[in-house]
């Protein structure tokens, strides 16, 4: 291992299409590390590193795999016997001596890491294909690196010979752990992390550190999630979309064009939230489908037809003409100290607010330097539909949850729906209880803060749950 | 807290969204993270001056020329109410109960009525607050600045209403201000009677124990505000008549002496709690400041708080390319060949597969696996004539199994590949193992070389 033992740097090896990218992939959360299906596709070693706060942690080396594997043991040997050096200063010599030589560039690349920064290794196989003898080159040349090393058995086939495998490997590799980048969860990623930490025993603590930053990190995110889907839920539910119409009944013109809108800006809302979420999990390659829309399932809208003078509403405006005539009868009744009896006042309210509506028509109509005073508007939305903001949350839920778990090793199309069992996931006891007392105050279009927490919070734990993240 | 700082705060989180900026802030005052308030502030005041901040600016523009005007008209109104109400025409006196209604009894129902809404003020709908003047005043006041606090408004819906509110209670302290600022500017210069009459049955007694029980709050450091029972008495006015009787005119210079038990109405009654009301409320609307703050400033502080996980990776991916000609791919298996050589594979395998492709061959070689390369050189000497390859399928092709196959190729007259599956697959190769097989193959580049798949 470098002698910088708070950094721990890994060269990940292997025989080609052994998955060596995608654990790379998996481990440093990156979706943008190339997976080819074809072998040899990588060239030169690539290293990521994982930071906190601009402090390296964790590296991670991606290399090419074997190409000539006996051949470059054959060369080691003979390093050995004609120069009589141990077999790590072979390795060392043979790096420095055909570095540049075409025929063992892939073994160069490898070997960069290991003899450069004195990487610990980690071999990788694919435990569901035979064990061969021909790996035993890989296996031996490894070992005459003399650096910390283990092995990881990566299942990408339906076939299992692990057993086979782990048998041929212990006799090369101390830790030898079975992993699979593609169906990983946070567990497995973590579990492999703390076995690198048992490579050398000198790594444990710092290893341990990574772990422990990586489930704050994990837990920061599920968090975030939990406030965007309530965020969301909340702009889609009490979203109000407007337009002014003509005349004081809106035609059925308006009101579908007003509708089509209103679907445009809830889908929309929707959308931004998901790529939200993906650039939050890192999944902005990621190809995913949806069986429906939002904007397709059927939600009960409640449509208005409105005016306003001035930028007033009607009942605004009334309030104003009550108010106004109060103060005016007010001042009449000062000014017979009294003996009216305040009626005046009373008068003056009801009298301004009769005329204000009265005329209220009227003043709208009038044109002010060619604009009209007043406007008439059409307005669809608040939804009213009680089912609503659990289609909205599940959906979203869902896709925070999907984008949580899945490896960034995974390159297929991901189903983004919510199977029908998926609302009883989520959707029980406080939760139950916490959400429909948020949902109930954006209905009835009241302050939600306090509730909007208590569900947020609760959609928190939900994914945990989902994600089965242990304390 | 107040409105122009909040203003600029949420600005201030519009603008500032560097997740890595955040956490290096957090990071140097890593203490404070126990501490939002602290460190919200502390943020704000490091940050502020990196950006020009409008909303605070024009928010408060709007505040004070909204306040004064406000507070004016309040002060002017309560001026003018005074002089109103105490006004003596020299017919009939000026009635203290009259008095005391508009500067006990309306102003009491108003503080009320402000006390609702602010109660009310975590609402975003507060009818005790649209109900008032002031929240007209400021729909219509606000309009010119709508474009630049339309964002503002979006994330903190009751800023103004908050705003309103405490200004309602100073409004009102203008308004008593101005009151009581008309009482001793028309006491100071003008001769007032003031008697107390009503239609009520009440005896002088009974109204001197009210009064002494209403004027409690002042009666230890201003006695001389309390009227007594003789004031009380002298003061008793009958409308019958229609003038002003002997025993008041007698008593004319004492009667002047209610002038003092207004002005402590006024400052205690109508002064003191709208003070106390005023300061309550700001020290509350702050609270709700700060909490809607925290809330618009949660992933901030969080991100100020929690480390930034992130990978960087050093080099640029170099993929290789492949020169893929068109490989030779035949699936017409022949069955006799010269040589079969078995790749990677023991003898009991290469067997199986023999015998599962039906081949049959004058000579079988072994090739690959734990052999050294100077075996497999020695071995593929004895290559001649056509050729069948048997390699594992699910096994991509390493440079040096190209390599074997180069070698052989060069000694055979013509070379099949046959690439094998495993047994759960039927023995047969993966589709896309074959494909894979067939690009690297056609990498040779040798026209003799087919693949049977």
């Amino acid at each position: 291992m470098s002698d910088r033992i708070d950094t721990p740097t890994f060269a990940v090896v292997g025989h080609p299409n052994k998955g060596k990218s995608s654990i790379v992939a998996a481990l440093t959360r990156r979706d943008d590390v190339v997976v080819s299906p074809m072998p040899g596709t990588t060239r030169t070693h690539r290293t990521y590193t994982l930071e906190a706060d601009g402090k390296t942690l964790l590296r991670l080396v991606d290399t090419p795999g074997f190409q000539r594997a006996r051949e470059v043991l054959e060369r080691l040997e003979a390093i050995r016997r004609n120069e009589g050096v141990s077999r790590q200063e072979a390795v060392v010599r043979f790096y420095r001596t055909f570095r540049h030589e075409a025929r063992y560039a892939d073994e160069i690349e490898l070997l960069a890491p290991v003899v450069e920064e004195e990487a610990g290794i980690m071999y990788v196989v694919d435990g569901s294909k035979p064990y061969g003898e021909e790996f035993e080159a890989e296996m031996e040349i490894l070992r005459w690196c003399a650096r910390p090393s283990m092995a990881v058995i990566n299942r990408i086939g339906k076939g299992d010979y692990v057993d086979a495998w782990r048998e041929a490997l212990s006799s090369y590799f101390n830790i030898v752990r079975t992993y699979n980048p593609v169906t990983a969860r946070l567990q497995d990623h973590l579990r492999l992390l703390e076995s690198m930490g048992h490579a050398d025993e000198r790594l444990l603590p710092v290893i341990r550190n990574v772990v422990r930053y990586f489930r704050e990190d994990y837990r920061h995110k599920l968090r975030q999630s939990a406030r965007i889907v309530t965020e969301t839920v909340a702009h889609i539910v009490s979203h109000r979309e407007s337009m002014r119409i003509a005349s004081q009944k809106a035609t059925e013109k308006e009101k579908a064009e007003l509708l089509e809108r209103y679907k445009q800006s809830v889908r929309k809302m929707e959308q931004k939230a998901k790529e939200t979420l993906r650039t939050l999990w890192n999944h902005t390659h990621l190809s995913v489908r949806e069986r429906t829309a939002l904007s397709q399932e059927p939600f009960d809208l409640f449509s208005e037809e409105s005016a306003t003078l001035f930028g007033l509403s009607k009942r605004e405006l009334l309030m104003a003409g009550a108010i106004g005539g109060a103060a005016t009868g007010a001042g009449i009744d000062l000014l017979f100290v009294g003996h009216t009896l305040f009626a005046g006042g009373a008068i003056g309210a009801i009298a301004g607010a009769i005329g204000t509506y009265a005329a209220f028509d009227t003043f709208a109509n009038m044109k002010i330097m060619g604009r009209k005073a007043g406007e008439y508007r059409l307005s669809i939305g608040p939804i009213k539909d009680r089912n609503f903001p659990y289609v909205v949350t599940g959906r979203l839920l869902f896709f925070a949850s999907q984008l949580a778990s899945l490896s960034h090793a995974y390159r297929d199309e991901v189903e983004m729906t919510p199977a029908e069992d998926f609302k009883e996931r989520w959707l029980s006891g406080s939760t139950k209880r916490d959400c429909e007392a948020f949902f109930k105050a954006l209905r009835d279009e009241k302050e939600n803060e306090e509730s909007m927490r208590r569900c947020e919070e609760d959609l928190y734990l939900v994914l945990e749950s989902i994600l089965d993240i242990t304390r | 807290m107040r409105c122009e700082r909040f203003a600029d705060i949420v600005e201030l989180l519009q603008l500032s969204t560097d997740r890595e900026a955040l956490r290096a802030f957090g990071m140097k005052y890593e203490e404070a993270c126990k501490n939002p308030r602290k460190l919200l502030l502390l943020w704000y005041e490091t940050q502020r001056k990196k950006y020009s901040l409008r909303w605070g600016e024009t928010l408060g523009r709007a505040l004070y020329r909204f306040s004064l005007a406000l507070y004016a008209s309040a002060f002017l109104f309560g001026f003018l109410a005074a002089m109103g109400l105490l006004y003596y025409n020299g017919k009939e006196p000026v009635n203290v109960i009259y008095f005391l209604f508009a500067a006990f009894v309306l102003p009491t129902v108003s503080l009320l009525l402000s006390l609702a809404a602010t109660f009310k003020a975590t609402k975003t709908h507060n009818p005790f607050l649209h109900i008032g003047l002031s929240y007209v005043i400021e729909r219509l006041w606000f309009r010119r600045y709508a474009e630049t606090l339309k964002p503002l408004l979006k994330k903190e819906k009751r800023l103004l209403d908050w705003a309103v509110l405490t200004r309602t209670h100073t409004a009102a302290l203008a308004f008593a201000s101005g009151m009581l600022t008309g009482l001793l500017v028309t006491v100071a210069t003008r001769d007032i009677a003031f008697v107390w009459s009503t239609t009520l049955d009440i005896d002088p007694h009974t109204f001197t124990s009210w009064l002494q029980t209403f004027a409690a709050p002042w009666h230890v450091w201003w006695p001389q505000a309390v009227p007594d029972a003789t004031l009380i008495e002298q003061s008793r006015y009958f409308r019958l008549g229609g003038r002003i009787d002997g025993k008041l005119i007698a008593h004319a210079q004492s009667l002047g002496a209610w002038w003092k038990f207004l002005a402590a109405t006024i400052l205690f009654y109508t002064m003191l709690p709208r003070l106390v009301a005023a300061l309550a409320t700001r020290y509350y609307i702050s609270r709700l400041m700060w909490r809607s703050l925290l809330r618009l400033a949660r992933e901030h502080l969080a991100a100020m708080c929690t480390p930034v996980i992130k990978t960087e990776v050093r080099q640029t991916q170099e993929v290789r390319t492949f020169d893929m000609q068109n490989a030779c791919t035949t699936s017409e298996k022949q069955t006799d060949y010269d040589t079969l050589v078995v790749v990677g594979l023991n003898e009991t395998q290469g067997a199986l597969y023999k015998e599962r492709e039906g081949i049959d061959a004058k000579r079988v070689l072994y090739v690959g696996g734990a052999r050294s390369r100077a075996q497999d050189d020695e071995t593929l000497q004895e290559v001649k004539g056509v050729t069948a390859v048997i390699v594992k399928g699910w096994e991509p092709p390493t440079f040096e199994l190209l390599d074997t196959l180069r070698a052989i190729a060069s000694k055979a007259t013509r070379t099949f590949i046959i690439p094998v599956g495993l047994e759960e697959d039927g023995f047969a190769p993966d589709a896309h193992d074959l494909a894979v097989w067939e690009k690297m193959i056609s990498t040779l580049k040798d026209d003799t070389l087919c693949l049977i798949g």
